[in-house]
């Protein structure tokens, strides 16, 4: 059973961990905890299977899944755009920031509501009733694309932030928005890029999410969001190794909780390991202590 | 002076801090190839008025042109690339990035990767000690080294203005004049330099000419000699 519930616990821990990554990305730019993020996660799945029952249910899913993708990259550009971007170079704060995108997350999950409705749907799926063995445990077949997926974007983002030219700009706004500004990278261009990239990656979760679950809800990104969260707070928030470390490390421990104590203790488990590192180590895994600057 | 050409000229520019007036319509020029200082104590404005003119802190009135042309109030990053490039109090370079790194991002937006690696050469035959250093984290760099990758940084741009603030700060008297030796030098190669300094003997050793601020206002002007024995300016910022 370890083992089965080790393959559940990481396949739940690469959905965690592609959406804790777009936290992490937009908290390290901006310093801001993005709120809107989970609404993205849910509605980049309500647009994959919007577009699918549009076309008549017989699309190759390969061509909604694109078009999802290209939804979460214009709402990423367009929170950044309409709902963050003049409140930061206001200089007002980023608590404002965060209203905002608690706003800008209220907006998005009501539209859904509106349009796609409140009920549970049925959620198209790719390889249905294939398992792949792994060590003697089953491991669904959609499991691991969803984990061979997210292993492949992750090796992808890290060449990109460490190789490419846009990615030592990112790397270097992180460090220092205003410097980076002052030497010439175009800061907003690369902010921007934060948030589009960050919504991509929690689309990619939610819509592999619903696949596994085969069905869809609005209300679904809730608690996927929080825990992400937590997952970003755990590996050290602004990290981006540090958030696909950490969303396995809480999707593992609650699989584990829920094989082996009961599944109704996943979320107190997943909450409390929250806790425990803010009390411990506040910045987390990977995360730098704070450095006061003279 | 005039004949040179005007590279950097302010109008009346004022900038404000929320209710805190730091410019109060302040106008001066730089000539081609030209040293000009700006000296002052603290809080006078000197860092404020580089940070107008780079387009980090938003001008209220007046003007920033840049070889004739508006900038004020324009992108950061534009500025930079037309050639006006700040080097921060602080030198504000990147910790965790490497020292080609540090470089590399000075050209953010050339295009031309032959010419960023020709650059990157240059900038390591001015900094000998950078050389040595490239693929160490910048945050690992002695003070000195600091202010050498922040100058080497700029030159990454091809800059045809350096503002540099408070160059000298922090660092040994001996590095203080290695920094205006190589001030000196990029200046001979064919840059502007508006250079504000604390350290008015070693500036005005330095400028062709010199501008004080008081309190955001430009209260005297002159050729950097006159200044040096300007009674009043002996005894507030040469200490004598």
């Amino acid at each position: 059973m370890f083992l089965q519930q080790l393959i559940n616990g990481v396949s739940l821990g690469s959905v965690y961990a592609l959406t804790a990554v777009g936290y992490s990305l937009v908290f390290s730019v901006v310093g801001l905890i993005n709120m809107s993020h989970a609404a993205i996660y849910m509605s980049g799945a309500v647009c994959f299977s919007m577009f699918y029952n549009l076309g008549g249910r017989n699309v190759p899913l390969l061509v909604v899944f694109l078009i999802a993708l290209v939804y979460a990259a214009v709402a990423g550009l367009t929170i950044e755009r309409l709902a963050i971007r003049p409140i930061r170079e206001k200089g007002d704060g980023m608590i404002y920031a965060i209203l905002s995108s608690i706003a800008v997350k209220t907006i998005i999950e009501s539209v859904c509501q509106i349009v796609y409705g409140t009920e549970i749907r049925a959620f198209p799926t790719i390889l249905a009733g294939r398992y792949v063995e792994v060590f003697g445990a089953r491991m669904m077949a959609i499991q691991f694309v969803m984990l061979a997926v997210t292993i492949v974007i992750m090796l992808a983002l890290g060449y990109f932030t460490l190789k490419s030219k846009m990615g030592m700009g990112l790397r270097s706004t992180a460090q220092n928005l205003r410097a980076a500004n002052l030497v010439g990278v175009p800061v907003n261009r690369i902010v921007a890029l934060a948030f589009a990239i960050g919504s991509v990656l929690a689309t990619v979760a939610g819509i592999f999410s619903c696949m596994y679950y085969q069905t869809v809800q609005v209300n679904i990104g809730g608690v996927i969001g929080q825990k992400a969260f937590a997952a970003t707070v755990l590996g050290g928030i602004g990290s981006l190794t540090g958030s696909v470390v950490g969303g396995f490390i809480i999707g593992i421990a609650e699989m584990l909780t829920a094989g082996y104590i009961s599944s109704s203790y996943r979320n107190l488990v997943a909450f409390s390991i929250l806790i425990i590192v803010l009390i411990f180590k506040p910045s987390g895994i990977f995360g730098q202590a704070e450095s006061k600057k003279v | 002076m005039n004949e040179n050409g005007t590279v950097l000229s302010l109008e009346n520019l004022e900038t404000w801090y929320g209710q805190i007036c730091a410019l109060r319509g302040i106008s001066l020029d730089v000539y081609r190839g030209e040293i000009v200082t700006l000296l002052g104590s603290n809080g006078a404005g000197k860092s404020t008025t580089l940070k107008t003119i780079s387009g980090l802190v938003p001008a209220l009135s007046g003007k920033v042109k840049f070889l004739g042309e508006d900038i004020t109030n324009s992108m950061p990053h534009s500025i930079v690339e037309m050639g006006v490039i700040h080097v921060p109090e602080g030198r504000r370079i990147f910790r965790d990035l490497t020292v080609t790194e540090n470089l590399e991002i000075g050209s953010f937006s050339l295009k031309d990767n032959a010419e960023r690696k020709k650059r990157i050469e240059k900038v390591f035959e001015t900094f000998p000690a950078l050389a040595d250093r490239r693929r160490q984290m910048g945050g690992l760099l002695s003070g000195g080294e600091q202010q050498m990758l922040a100058i080497g940084r700029a030159m990454m741009t091809d800059p045809k203005v350096l503002l540099l603030d408070e160059p000298s700060m922090g660092l040994a008297p001996v590095l203080v004049q290695e920094i205006m030796e190589i001030i000196k030098n990029l200046n001979e190669e064919g840059t502007t330099i508006l250079l504000v300094e604390q350290n008015a003997k070693v500036a005005l050793q330095l400028a062709d000419r010199g501008y004080v601020l008081e309190t955001g206002e430009i209260v005297m002007e002159g050729d950097a000699d006159k200044l040096s024995q300007d009674d009043s300016i002996v005894k507030a910022y040469l200490g004598h």
